[in-house]
């Protein structure tokens, strides 16, 4: 059964469309990431995914059902943002609560290897950042789900904790799990999704393999000793740093033909990071 | 709890002022507006939480079905509704050394359930319909109003067309069948019966309209 279908799917939000005909599949076992900037649309995309949302147009399949019924909903774990939790419940009352929900047994060995065994008896409010990022992931790994479903889980970590997080959700992956996951961090896709999504105002702007997404989006990176202020309408997006100028392109040879012969520019693959700025279109100023 | 103690606290200081004879009647009263109040504002206020919190984005994720998580609050609400109908029978007996008769605890009893199956949808419709800052000013509204209806702090005096209509408002109808089903002449109180069933089922259509109209997302 396929863990998640979109097809056709629209959402309007009184005037404003936050996401527009997005249609895909996410096999079993795929470590899939949505990429976009904020407003994009990838919370709206998570929400449609986990019934949290009714699309205006078009439908949403969670393993065959609609994500409204608990049944397909049994198969998924969540990990919200951090915030999101109850800061007056006890770590081990939230998760009893999960467990009870989802008639798992106690994951306490999870407990153990998240280190969240010293701070059972405290209230969500009182956890650092790290402890609340930990819980979280614990709450949506209870029952075992075959679908993980992460926003943003390593916000703000510190290495440690951010490299513990990345090793459960790889260990869940390798045991054949499926991965969607929002995030802003570009080292965190390229870790854990083998897919990456990316949304631009709302639309699907690419779908690809991590490593073919350059290829894919038909980005090039133009890279030009010193600083350079270009505005051309063929370049997507300028970045400056380390005395360089990277100009983001689909069209490098007319942007080529466009710039000063013998600058000494150099042609070479985007990162996954550049091939989004420059699918958003902006400039980074 | 803070409209439990409310209502025991109107109870108390309306009923001092009450006739002897007047005061048990007063009673059965008072718990009809103890479960109102109860009913209305949980579920209004949960309603419209649950449409705006984090919290329970969260837990609308985990495999419950939006009738489950309905039911819980409904006994929820029952049991929140019971201690209440007993904070007010309770300090009636300490207070005036009122005593209950069979026919009034069955009231009583009757009361309990009957309310919430009218005002429960209620508060739902108005949690699930309004903009969430707007809920407490308009639910506030709508309990005055059904308490003023009753007669509880008019003693009585009101227009004389409004009382040619007030039989098919929730409280009076709510009241006259608790009432009627304790006295066991249920059949004088059909008319009463048609009215709070038609507000119970208008509320709970309504509240299921625009509860799944579109899950809170007005508000993000």
């Amino acid at each position: 059964m396929t863990p998640l279908e979109f097809h056709a799917v629209s959402k309007v939000y009184g005037s404003r469309l936050a996401v527009r005909d997005l249609t895909f599949r996410i096999g079993t076992g795929e470590r899939v990431a949505v990429l976009g900037r904020n407003g994009a649309g990838k919370t709206t995309l998570l929400r449609l995914a986990l019934g949290l949302a009714r699309p205006t147009q078009g439908r949403c399949r969670l393993f065959g059902l609609s994500p409204d019924r608990a049944s397909a909903r049994q198969q998924v774990g969540y990990a919200p943002q951090a915030s999101s939790l109850r800061r007056r419940l006890k770590v081990r009352e939230l998760i009893r609560f999960v467990c009870d929900i989802k008639g798992a047994p106690e994951p306490v060995r999870l407990v153990n290897r998240l280190g969240l065994t010293k701070v059972l008896s405290d209230q969500a409010g009182g956890l650092s950042v790290g402890q609340l990022r930990r819980l979280t992931l614990l709450l949506a790994l209870i029952g075992q789900p075959r679908l993980l479903v992460l926003d943003e889980p390593t916000a703000s970590l510190d290495s440690a904790t951010r490299l513990a997080v990345w090793e459960l959700v790889d260990e869940f992956c390798r045991d054949g799990g499926t991965l969607l996951l929002a995030s802003h961090d570009f080292r965190e896709v390229a870790r854990l999704a083998d897919r990456v999504l990316v949304l631009v105002d709302g639309g699907l702007r690419a779908d690809s393999s991590v490593s073919a997404l350059a290829h894919t989006a038909g980005v090039v990176a133009l890279v030009i000793p010193g600083r350079l202020d270009v505005s051309m309408p063929e370049v997507s997006y300028v970045v400056h740093a380390e005395g360089q100028t990277v100009l983001l392109t689909r069209q490098p040879e007319a942007v080529l033909k466009r710039l000063t012969p013998g600058g000494g520019v150099v042609r070479r693959k985007p990162t996954t990071e550049e091939v989004c700025l420059a699918l958003d279109g902006g400039r980074d100023g | 709890m803070f409209y439990i103690a409310l209502t025991a606290f109107y109870y108390l200081m309306l009923a001092n002022f009450a006739a002897a004879d007047q005061r048990r009647q007063a009673t059965v009263g008072f718990v009809i507006l103890a479960v109102i109040a109860v009913t209305l504002y949980h579920f209004s206020s949960l309603t419209s939480f649950e449409r705006i919190e984090p919290w329970y984005a969260f837990v609308r994720s985990l495999p419950t079905s939006m009738w489950v998580r309905f039911v819980a609050r409904l006994l929820l609400v029952l049991l929140l509704a019971a201690f209440s109908s007993m904070v007010v029978v309770w300090s009636g007996a300490v207070r005036f050394g009122l005593t209950y008769d069979v026919t009034t605890i069955l009231t009583v009893v009757a009361a309990v359930p009957i309310c919430a199956a009218v005002f429960a949808p209620m508060g739902a419709f108005l949690g699930a319909a309004l903009h969430p800052r707007t809920v407490p000013a308009v639910v506030t509204t709508w309990y005055l109003f059904n308490a003023w209806s009753g007669g509880l702090w008019s003693a009585g005096r009101r227009p004389n067309l409004w009382i040619s209509v007030e039989h098919i408002l929730p409280l009076p109808a709510v009241h006259e069948l608790s009432i009627a089903i304790a006295a066991g002449r249920w059949h004088t109180a059909l008319p009463a019966a048609a009215a709070a069933a038609a507000w119970g089922a208008g509320a709970f259509l309504l509240a299921s309209v625009f509860y799944a109209r579109d899950e809170g997302e007005r508000f993000r």
